[in-house]
């Protein structure tokens, strides 16, 4: 990556990109000669007539080929063909994901067991969860009680909390009012799940 | 579930095209999750995550089958071994990695089809990489569909030529 630190508007240039534009600078101010093996071979490939009238062998070599690449028999060339495309625009996914002998015999070291068993738990709870909270709202049984029934602890000011006699320095006075709705929300919940 | 969630990128990104076909990919697959079980207790978690790792396991089992054959296809060891040797500084994330291999396959097939005729070329790309059906690439070449089969065929015959070892098969 290269930023320069003293325009932060100047784009992120990742390597190959940066790589990119090192070869344009050089290819502008510093051309480099064309390899003579290579401009033979350019030279060759353009000099060649590629609708020049077939050969009977060129004919037969071509009709092949063709029933090969629509899956009719085989070819050397479909190789090369499967290759290229392979490369050019790779499939998806594997047609089928071959599992390891080593996964199927059980031989996973712990560090591998801990992480599929860790994703395995984190699944697991999450469905627990989902399953809670689906079956709380929907079993009658499990129905929250009527609130007006039940003597729940009602929210107030917390005034009274600092005008009490034992209240100290802000800190005890904070930890008083925390202490003290801890208490309330306790009181609240076991009352709601009918706990006397 | 990291095998399961970075198999198939491997597979697409740095096996298939490297190797050339589905046969060697999948088995290169197979071998990478086997060293991947075996040797897992020797990576080390990184802030990147643990494909960068993957994929040099990935990219070493790719090198030891392109090393057993014969004839290479597109890439060589060699091209291969330099990749190795980047990648140790590498702290790219999965998908970046992901679309640099993919550019790099990508850019690999444009090189080789840039040493043949650009009429060659064509065919190659209609038909091979863009699955065009014969009809379609005769045509854009226009030529009648029987001549483009020709074509097609001197087009490989170039290609093969042109491929540094002059070999495809495995």
């Amino acid at each position: 990556m290269t930023r320069h630190d003293s325009d932060p508007d100047l784009p992120t240039l990742d390597e190959e990109e940066e790589r990119r534009l090192v070869a344009l600078l050089k290819s502008a101010f510093a051309p480099s000669e064309l390899e003579p093996a290579r401009h033979e071979r350019l030279l060759q490939a353009a000099l060649e007539d590629p609708f020049a009238a077939p050969s009977p062998e060129e004919i037969v070599e071509s009709e092949r080929l063709r029933r090969a690449l629509d899956g009719d028999g085989d070819h050397l060339d479909l190789v090369l063909a499967r290759a290229l495309s392979a490369a050019y625009a790779p499939s998806e996914a594997p047609p089928k994901v071959v599992a390891p002998a080593a996964l199927t015999a059980g031989r996973l070291s712990a560090k591998v067991l801990y992480l599929r068993f860790g994703g395995v738990a984190a699944v697991l709870a999450a469905a627990a969860a989902v399953l809670l909270v689906m079956s709380a709202r929907n079993s009658p049984e499990a129905s929250a009680p009527e609130l007006p029934a039940l003597a729940l602890v009602q929210s107030r000011s917390t005034a009274a909390l600092f005008q009490s006699a034992s209240v100290g320095p802000p800190s005890a006075r904070i930890d008083r009012i925390a202490s003290v709705r801890e208490r309330d929300l306790r009181a609240n919940r076991y009352a709601m799940w009918g706990v006397r | 579930m990291i095998l399961r969630k970075h198999g198939p990128r491997l597979y697409r990104s740095v096996l298939l095209p490297r190797l050339g076909s589905a046969g060697s990919a999948e088995e290169a697959l197979s071998r990478t999750y086997v060293k991947v079980v075996e040797r897992f207790e020797q990576f080390t978690w990184q802030a990147v995550g643990v494909y960068p790792w993957l994929r040099v396991v990935a990219l070493r089992v790719a090198l030891d089958m392109l090393r057993a054959r014969k004839r290479e296809l597109l890439f060589e060891p060699e091209d291969v071994e330099r990749e190795l040797e980047h990648t140790e500084r590498d702290a790219r994330e999965a998908d970046e990695l992901e679309r640099y291999d993919l550019n790099c396959a990508k850019q690999r097939v444009r090189d080789v089809l840039g040493r043949i005729n650009p009429r060659y070329a064509d065919a190659i790309r209609l038909r091979i990489l863009e699955e065009r059906s014969r009809e379609e690439a005769a045509l854009s070449l226009g030529v009648s569909v029987a001549t483009f089969d020709v074509v097609l065929h001197r087009a490989m015959a170039a290609l093969r030529k042109a491929l540094p070892e002059g070999g495809t098969e495995s």
